[in-house]
C-alpha cells in the first residue's frame, strides 16, 4: 500500500498545482462584455488579414496611438484565410471584437445572420468627412454595420514613360496604344492571374473597371446586387470588351496562357527587363513594390481609361462583432483624422486614406500621393465588386469562371455558370 | 512559464490517466460484488476509449448525416435536395468523374511500382537492397503540401523566350519544343497530378509488398525453379498469389487515401482546369460558399464510397495476422 498511497498523493499535489497555474495564468481574454464609455481598460481583439511587415507596422502606429489616447489594449491577429479564419470563429461562437474584413460581401452575410452589430449601438455615429462610398460600402439593409479604413485604389494603370507619351483616357484609346505597341514590337501588356486557389482575382478587377465604365455608378451597384445578371446584354459586352484584349495574342505577355500561368506578383517583371517585354500593367498600387524603375522617370500610373473617369477601389471594412464599447471606440478612431494619419502616413505604408479631407502630401511616396489625389478626384468611387458579391460567387466561382473562359470555355457557359452561383 | 505548463501538461496528462485507471478499477473492486468483477472490468476499461471515440467520431458523423438533409445554415429541414444537386449538378459530376479516375489509376500504379522495386531490390545484395529501398521510400517523409509545391515547380510554365523554371518545360524546351503549360491540359492534367501522389506512396507499398516477398517461404520459389519456371513465371504464378492479402490490404488503404486526398489539389491548381476531387470542393463549399448543407452530401457521399473498401480492408488484414 505504500506505493499507492505515494502516487495518489503525488497524483493530488499536481492536480493542485494545475489548478493554481491555472487560475493565476497568462493574461486573461477581457473583451466582449459591453462597459460604459470610457471605462476601465479593456482588451479589444482585432482579426485582420493585413500581412507584409511595413503594412503590418502602419497598422500597429495607428494601433498605438488609440492605445496611448484610451488606454485600452489592441491585440491584432494576423490570418491569411480571413474567410476560414472568421467563419470558424463566428460558428464556434468566439468572435473578435473587430474585424477587418476585405470582403464587405461576406459582411453582408454575417449581418444577415446577426453576427455584427450595428456601428451606432457601440457609439459610432460620426461619418464626416469621409470620401463618398466608404460608408454605404459598409452598410446592409439600411443599417451600417461597417465602414472603409483602409483604401487603394484598383483601377490603376501603370506605364512606361519612354514608351507611352500621355495615358489614354477611353478604352479605344487604350485599345489603339496596343496596337501601336504591338506594330512597333513591344508587346503592350503584362497580365499575370495565378494566385493558388485565387486564381483569376485580377480579371474580375479588369471586368468591374469596364462595368464601372460603361454603366455608370448605378449599373454598378445593379450588377454587384444581381439585379443586372451576368448572362445580361450590358455585362456580356463588358467581358467581350475585355476580350480585345485577353485575346488578342499580340497584345499579352504569353497570349491567355501567359495570363493564366503567370503569378500576379510577378507579372510586371517582363515591364523592367531589357529591353522592356512591355509597357502596361493594370493592377492596384502593391504591384509598385515589383517595379524596379524610378517614379516619374521611368514609370507613371493613370486610372484605367476603361473606367472613364471612375475609380474601383478596395480595402479593409472594419465592423464590430461583439458589443463591445471599447471596440466602438477603437473603429471611430480608426476613420477620425488623428487614427488615419497615424496609420497612412506612415513610412513604408502603401495604403491610402479614406477621408476626403486628408493632406495628400502626408503619404509616404509621391506615387502614393499620385493615387491619393485619383482617388479624391474620381467622378465615381466604387468598392471592388467581387468583394461585394456573397463569397459563393465574388470569392469562387466569379475567379474559377474567368480563368476556364481564358482557357476555352465559351463565353455564355461561363456566365451561366457565374450567375448559377448566386445564392438562392 | 509556457515550458512549466507544457511540462505539467505531460505529467498531469499522463499521471491524470494512470489514477483514472486505478480509480476505475478500485472502483469495480469496492462496488461490485464479486461475480460481476471480472465480467465490467474490461468494459471499465475499455469505456473511456469509447467514450471519447463516440464523443469525436461516431457523434459528428452522425451530425453530418443529419445536415446533409438540411439547408446551407443547417436551419431547416430540406429533405432530399442536397442529395438531388449531388446527383444532377454538372460540376459535381465532372469531379466525381476525377475522384473515379484516381480511384482506378493511384492504387493500381502505386502498388505495381512498390511490388516492382520491392521485387527487383530483393534481388540486390543488402547495402544496394537499403539504399534503392530507401530512396524510393523517402517521398513519404514530405508533407502533401510540400510535394504539391515540389510538384508545381516541377511543372511550372514560363513565357517563351522567359528562363524556363519548371524542369519539365526546361527539358522540353531544349528537345526543341514551346513551353506548355502542362496543369491547364485538360485531357492530362489529372493524371499529373496523380503522379505526385503516387510518388508519394510508392514507398509505403514497397515496404509492406518487400516484407510480405520476403515471407514467401524459400522452397516453393525453389521448387518452380526445379520445375523449369522462369523468372517472370515464378513471379506470377507463386510469389503473387501468395502475397495476395498484403496487396490487397496496401491497395485499399492507399485507395482510402485518396479518397481523402484535396491539399495536392488544392495547392496546385485549387480546382481549376477539371481538376478538381470531392474533398476540395467539400472545403469550397464549407467555407467560402458556407452551404452546410452541400457540403455535408459530399461527405456523406465519400463515406458510403469508403465503407465497401474499408470492410475489405479489415478482413483481408484479419486473414492475413490469421495466416502468421
Amino acid at each position: 500500500m505504500g506505493t499507492k498511497s505515494k502516487w495518489l498523493r503525488l497524483a493530488a499535489l499536481t492536480g493542485a498545482l494545475a489548478l493554481v497555474l491555472v487560475a493565476c495564468g497568462d493574461d486573461g481574454e477581457g473583451g466582449g462584455d459591453g462597459t460604459e464609455t470610457g471605462g476601465a481598460p479593456e482588451t479589444i481583439t482585432v482579426l485582420h488579414d493585413i500581412g507584409g511587415e511595413e503594412e503590418q507596422a502602419a497598422l500597429q502606429a495607428a494601433l498605438d496611438a488609440f492605445e496611448a489616447a484610451t488606454g485600452h489594449t489592441v491585440q491584432p491577429e494576423l490570418t491569411d484565410d480571413i474567410a476560414t479564419t472568421l467563419n470558424i470563429r463566428v460558428d464556434g461562437n468566439n468572435p473578435p471584437d473587430v474585424v477587418l474584413h476585405p470582403q464587405p460581401g461576406a459582411l453582408a452575410a454575417f449581418a444577415a445572420e446577426g453576427a455584427l452589430t450595428p456601428l451606432a449601438d457601440v457609439g459610432v455615429t460620426d461619418f464626416d468627412g469621409l470620401v463618398p462610398g466608404m460608408v454605404e460600402t459598409g452598410t446592409f439593409d439600411g443599417t451600417i454595420y461597417g465602414v472603409v479604413v483602409k483604401a487603394a485604389v484598383s483601377s490603376l494603370l501603370w506605364y512606361r514613360t519612354d514608351l507611352v507619351d500621355t495615358a489614354p483616357t477611353t478604352w479605344d484609346d487604350l485599345v489603339a496604344l496596343s496596337g501601336e505597341l504591338a506594330d512597333g514590337g513591344t508587346t503592350p501588356w503584362c497580365i499575370g492571374i495565378e494566385s493558388g486557389g485565387a486564381t483569376g482575382w485580377v480579371t474580375t478587377n479588369w471586368i468591374e473597371d469596364i462595368v464601372l465604365g460603361n454603366e455608370g455608378g448605378d449599373g454598378y451597384d445593379q450588377w454587384t446586387s444581381n439585379e443586372l445578371t451576368f448572362s445580361s446584354p450590358e455585362i456580356t459586352a463588358a467581358f467581350e470588351q475585355a476580350a480585345e484584349i485577353f485575346f488578342d495574342e499580340d497584345f499579352v505577355v504569353g497570349g491567355t496562357t501567359g495570363i493564366v500561368n503567370t503569378p500576379f506578383g510577378d507579372a510586371a517583371v517582363p515591364m523592367w527587363q531589357d529591353p522592356p517585354g512591355c509597357a502596361l500593367h493594370r493592377q492596384a498600387g502593391f504591384i509598385e513594390g515589383s517595379f524596379t524603375g524610378e517614379f516619374g522617370t521611368d514609370y507613371n500610373v493613370a486610372l484605367n481609361p476603361a473606367t472613364n473617369g471612375g475609380a474601383v477601389f478596395s480595402g479593409n471594412v472594419a465592423a464590430v462583432m461583439t458589443d463591445s464599447q471599447a471596440a466602438g471606440q477603437l473603429v471611430e478612431f480608426l476613420i477620425s483624422a488623428e487614427g488615419q494619419e497615424a496609420w497612412h502616413s506612415h513610412a513604408g505604408s502603401g495604403s491610402l486614406s479614406v477621408r476626403a479631407d486628408f493632406d495628400t502630401s502626408l503619404y509616404p511616396s509621391a506615387s502614393l500621393s499620385g493615387q491619393g489625389e485619383l482617388l479624391a478626384g474620381a467622378s465615381v468611387a466604387r468598392f471592388d465588386g467581387s468583394d461585394l458579391m456573397p463569397s459563393a460567387v465574388g470569392g469562387n466561382e466569379f475567379f474559377s469562371q474567368l480563368v476556364a473562359w481564358l482557357n476555352g470555355q465559351d463565353l455564355a457557359t461561363t456566365l451561366a455558370d457565374i450567375d448559377a452561383a448566386w445564392p438562392a | 512559464m509556457k515550458l512549466l505548463t507544457a511540462l505539467l501538461a505531460i505529467v498531469v496528462g499522463v499521471g491524470g490517466i494512470v489514477v483514472l485507471f486505478w480509480g476505475l478499477n478500485a472502483a469495480v473492486d469496492r462496488l461490485l460484488p464479486e461475480r460481476w468483477r471480472d465480467k465490467a472490468r474490461p468494459w471499465v476499461f475499455i469505456g473511456p476509449a469509447v467514450l471519447v471515440v463516440g464523443l469525436y467520431l461516431l457523434y459528428p458523423a452522425v451530425d453530418t448525416i443529419r445536415r446533409s438533409f438540411m439547408d446551407a445554415r443547417s436551419e431547416g429541414f430540406v429533405g432530399l435536395e442536397n442529395y438531388d444537386w449531388l446527383v444532377t449538378d454538372s460540376s459535381v459530376r465532372e469531379i466525381v468523374v476525377n475522384n473515379l479516375l484516381w480511384i482506378l489509376v493511384v492504387p493500381a500504379a502505386a502498388v505495381a511500382i512498390g511490388l516492382a522495386v520491392a521485387v527487383l531490390a530483393d534481388k540486390l545484395t543488402a547495402r544496394w537492397e537499403n539504399a534503392a529501398k530507401s530512396l524510393i521510400f523517402l517521398p513519404m517523409a514530405i508533407s502533401f503540401v510540400g510535394a504539391s509545391t515540389i510538384w508545381g515547380f516541377i511543372y511550372a510554365w514560363r513565357a517563351e523566350g522567359q528562363p524556363q523554371i519548371g524542369i519539365l518545360n526546361a527539358i522540353w524546351t531544349r528537345l526543341g519544343g514551346e513551353p506548355i503549360a502542362w496543369l491547364n491540359q485538360e485531357a492530362y492534367n489529372d493524371f499529373l497530378l496523380m503522379a505526385i501522389m503516387i510518388w508519394l506512396q510508392a514507398g509505403f507499398a514497397m515496404v509492406l509488398l518487400s516484407a510480405a516477398i520476403k515471407n514467401v517461404p524459400e522452397d516453393t520459389i525453389e521448387a518452380a525453379r526445379i520445375d523449369g519456371a522462369t523468372e517472370i513465371q515464378i513471379f506470377w504464378r507463386v510469389v503473387v498469389p501468395q502475397i495476395r492479402s498484403s496487396i490487397v490490404v496496401v491497395g485499399t488503404t492507399i485507395l482510402i487515401l485518396v479518397l481523402k486526398v484535396f491539399d495536392i489539389i488544392l495547392v496546385t491548381t485549387g480546382g481549376d482546369f477539371g481538376t478538381d476531387v470531392v474533398a476540395n470542393r467539400f472545403i469550397t463549399e464549407l467555407f467560402i460558399n458556407r452551404h452546410a448543407g452541400r457540403a455535408t452530401v459530399l461527405v456523406v457521399f465519400l463515406i458510403a464510397v469508403t465503407i465497401p473498401f474499408m470492410i475489405v480492408n479489415i478482413r483481408r488484414f484479419r486473414a492475413q495476422e490469421a495466416e502468421r
